[in-house]
């Protein structure tokens, strides 16, 4: 019998709607489902805009000072991002794959949350480069 | 260090063309200011008076340089992608902890004019425009020396 709702004769696989809102839905999916955390240091974490570590202290300062480390980085790099501030070693750093990379627009890092005490801190870890392979 | 919050005077202007060349260092900086470009839009409907709803939409920040080194300001080329790099000094350590260091990526220089002011010091003033990578990223961001 052929399915009714797609005209897919019986047996046979239903083509897949690779339309924008399609395309853009999986990476969503995938997204919202990394899988697990990879282990070491992130390449890249993003903070809520009402995070502050130390209220005591300059805010760009108390999440330097926090994050330093965790990135292992000699400096680490502010920019703004929708409502986060996004943490990074690279000031070049961008959210999705550039405009000339056939990936675009996915996101260039997995953003994993953080734990409990870092309420909305998420760490980012660069998509691997063979994400194409795979 | 950096209690006080308070900074003064631009340093360690630089230029250099991506990926990664010679950068043109530019001394003698009297000013630079940075502008975020935005671009809002507003929505009011009905009875309203004032705006219901607003959305940032736009960003194209350029930053702006006026120095005293003209001949610096002069070779960097019109046109051409780079990284500005330079520093914003705490006020009390001076380039040491506190300061603020600012880099834009995809900088190019878009406007030069100098003037040339009879008995005082000539001074070049130059506009760099700046583009995102992704659409997205700002194309600056900034780091605390801690």
């Amino acid at each position: 019998m052929p399915n009714a709702s797609t005209g897919t004769p019986a047996g046979a696989v239903a083509p897949i709607a690779n339309t924008p809102a399609t395309v853009a839905e999986a990476v969503r999916a995938d997204h919202d489902n990394p899988g697990p955390k990879p282990k070491g240091k992130p390449d890249a974490i993003r903070v809520p805009m009402g995070y502050h570590p130390n209220p005591r202290a300059n805010i760009i300062v108390a999440l330097t000072e926090k994050f330093r480390e965790v990135l292992d980085v000699e400096r680490v790099y502010v920019k703004v991002h929708d409502e986060d501030r996004v943490l990074c070693g690279d000031p070049a750093m961008t959210m999705l794959f550039p405009s000339a990379d056939a990936r675009h627009p996915m996101e260039m890092y997995t953003w994993h949350a953080h734990g409990p005490k870092d309420k909305g801190v998420r760490y980012g870890y660069l998509v691997a480069d063979d994400v194409d392979a795979e | 260090m950096a209690g006080s919050n308070r900074y003064i005077n631009a340093t360690a202007f630089s230029w250099a063309p991506l990926p990664s060349g010679v950068a043109i260092n530019v001394d003698g900086v009297t000013q630079v200011a940075i502008d975020p470009g935005a671009k809002s839009v507003m929505f009011k409907g009905d009875g309203d008076t004032h705006a219901s709803f607003k959305a940032v939409i736009e960003n194209d920040p350029r930053i702006s340089v006026r120095a005293a080194n003209v001949l610096a300001l002069l070779t960097i080329p019109q046109g051409v992608a780079g990284t500005v790099n330079f520093l914003l000094n705490h006020a009390k350590t001076r380039a040491g902890s506190g300061a603020i260091a600012f880099t834009a990526t995809n900088c190019m220089r878009v406007d030069n004019s100098i003037s040339m002011p009879h008995g005082g010091f000539a001074e070049g003033a130059t506009t760099f425009e700046t583009y995102s990578t992704d659409g997205v990223t700002s194309p600056i961001s900034y780091s605390v020396v801690v």
